[in-house]
């Protein structure tokens, strides 16, 4: 999509019901982003965050507002038009279908343009960026938590989205692949919209140009906060650290301040 | 579903006792021969059917009634299960007619079907496909309307046409529960097929049950009966055995 897609989420209500009852999830959400920018979202468990990315991907429908998909010029999208890459909060791999052909399955309508070799070798490319060259032919039952997780990406990566809808994804990566997949990800900064649903302060501020800060269910967004910070950023840099705490304060889990006291003893 | 597909030494424990048991107490006379006769007896009834040819040609007879009823019967209930587990308006349209149906017991059918289809080979044939129809439908018709919605919203997400979501997600998703239908539908179809033949046939396992009543032969009958189940419990293994190489997740 020439010119990126975006996101405008105004004043969504959403609300289910379940057991005796109504339960209100998302009351008042508003939130945007623009064509190729990396947004964050961050909130307590149950707050409503993966319900906002299936309204996002169109899965399911709001009460209230309005959820679209729009062009560089804000012109509404149809949800058809665009190529979407999602990242459920689970791998949901097709338990009998190979890495390989779980891959494959999320080329879409680049898969047309492809002869059989270039598809083989899509899918192989983004196996192997995912660090999964090796187990193309293993289905998901016979490779890790983390592997299958990687493999779900892989799978929203390889149709080279205009949109990317992240829940948690990196939530079962060992910390060596995660950092991997975190500089993959900035890597396409600035190219590809990216919506990512995160637990992870240090995550948020290294890949975000923006955060938002949902409240306790039912949830509206208490902050937005910019990162304006050059990429690739540096974790250990004081405008690192002083984002991470606006997310935290944020987050109402701020630190305490630091008193004077003794000094950590390590015993033993 | 991890079941060995031969009998583990274990399991051949209990036969094994059963039948020295057996021989122990026929050969003490404790067991009248008429009644039951004793294995050794058994064993040469085989030795002797086999030798003329007479049980390979009663099996053989059978095995085709139960391949050719059980393979039309599968032919059409695979199909037809996806397409009424998947399309809930077909559900509702065919459910009631065919739960109404597969409560009455094939044999029911037996008189019908031999006016119907003559009794030669058709209405055998026929009876045994009515009986595997039914677990092959059902199973295959369950698994297809439960394949989970998560697999579904997947394909939704990725844009898979109707036919992707058949052939990536229906048919694979169902394949499992399917196979529990096709081992149903397998031991049904000996169910129905032996006793077509003992009630209307001058051939197969049901066939040489019923004369060696009136022969009065219980060795060739106990034959009969062990020649059953030990088919049934192949063929079963087999079944097992094509779903691990087909259906490994299941
Ligand atoms: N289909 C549904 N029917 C009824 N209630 C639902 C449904 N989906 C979500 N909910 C409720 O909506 C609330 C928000 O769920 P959601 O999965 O969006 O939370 P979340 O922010 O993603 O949480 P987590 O961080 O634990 O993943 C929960 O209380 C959940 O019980
Ligand atoms: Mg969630």
């Amino acid at each position: 999509m020439a010119g990126g897609v975006g996101v405008m989420i105004r004043d969504v209500v959403k609300a289910f019901t379940a057991g005796a009852g109504r339960l209100l999830v998302l009351d008042g959400v508003s939130l945007s982003c623009r064509p190729g920018e990396f947004v964050s979202v961050l909130g307590p468990s149950g707050a409503g965050k993966t319900t906002l990315l299936r309204l996002i991907a169109g899965l399911d429908r709001p009460q209230g507002g309005e959820v679209a998909i729009v062009d560089g010029s804000r012109r509404r999208l149809d949800r058809t038009a665009i190529r979407l890459g999602m990242v459920f909060q689970e791998p949901r791999l097709l338990p009998w279908a190979s890495l390989f052909h779980n891959v494959r399955y999320g080329l879409q309508d680049r898969a047309k343009s492809m002869s059989r070799a270039e598809r083989e070798r899509a899918v192989q490319e983004a196996l192997e960026l995912l660090g999964l060259s090796g187990f193309s032919s293993y289905l998901p039952h016979q490779v890790s938590g983390g592997m299958a997780q990687r493999a779900a990406l892989a799978r929203a990566l390889v149709s080279d989205p205009d949109l990317l809808l992240l829940d948690e994804p990196l939530g079962s990566l060992d910390v060596k692949n995660r950092l991997a997949v975190q500089d993959l990800l900035d890597g396409m900064a600035g190219r590809r919209s990216c919506i990512m649903v995160t637990q992870s302060i240090d995550e948020a501020v290294y890949l975000s140009d923006r955060i938002y800060i949902l409240s306790e269910r039912p949830a509206s967004v208490v902050a937005e906060i910019e990162v304006s910070l050059p990429r690739p950023r540096d974790r250990l840099s004081a405008g690192f650290a002083r984002c991470q705490r606006r997310v935290l304060e944020a987050l109402g889990a701020a630190p305490r301040p630091r008193r004077p006291g003794p000094d950590l003893k390590v015993e033993g | 579903m991890n079941r060995a597909l031969l009998p583990k030494p274990l399991g051949l424990l209990v036969p094994v006792v059963i039948l020295f048991l057996w021989q122990g107490l026929s050969s003490r006379g404790a067991l009248e021969p008429s009644m039951i006769p004793s294995p050794g007896t058994v064993l040469a009834a085989a030795t002797r059917a086999l030798r003329t040819g007479e049980l390979a040609r009663h099996v053989e007879i059978s095995l085709i009634r139960v391949a050719r009823g059980f393979l039309a019967a599968s032919a059409a209930g695979i199909p037809a299960g996806l397409a009424l587990g998947w399309i809930p308006s077909l559900r509702a349209l065919l459910g009631p007619l065919l739960h109404f149906l597969r409560q009455i017991p094939p044999v029911a059918w037996i008189p019908l079907f031999i006016a119907w289809f003559g009794i030669g080979e058709g209405s055998k044939i026929s009876v045994v496909a009515y009986a595997a129809f039914f677990p092959v439908l059902l199973n295959t018709e369950a698994a297809a309307a439960l394949v989970s919605e998560s697999y579904l919203e997947l394909g939704e997400v990725y844009r898979f046409s109707r036919r992707e979501v058949l052939t990536r997600i229906i048919v694979p998703g169902s394949l499992g529960p399917m196979f529990t239908g096709l081992r149903l539908a397998l031991s049904n179809s000996w169910r129905a097929l032996v006793a077509a033949e003992m009630l209307a046939s001058a051939s197969g396992l049901g066939y040489m049950i019923v004369l060696s009543r009136e022969l009065v032969r219980p060795d060739v009958m106990f034959l009969g009966i062990a020649v059953m189940g030990l088919l049934g419990y192949a063929m079963d293994a087999a079944a097992v055995r094509l779903q691990k190489a087909v259906a490994p997740w299941t």
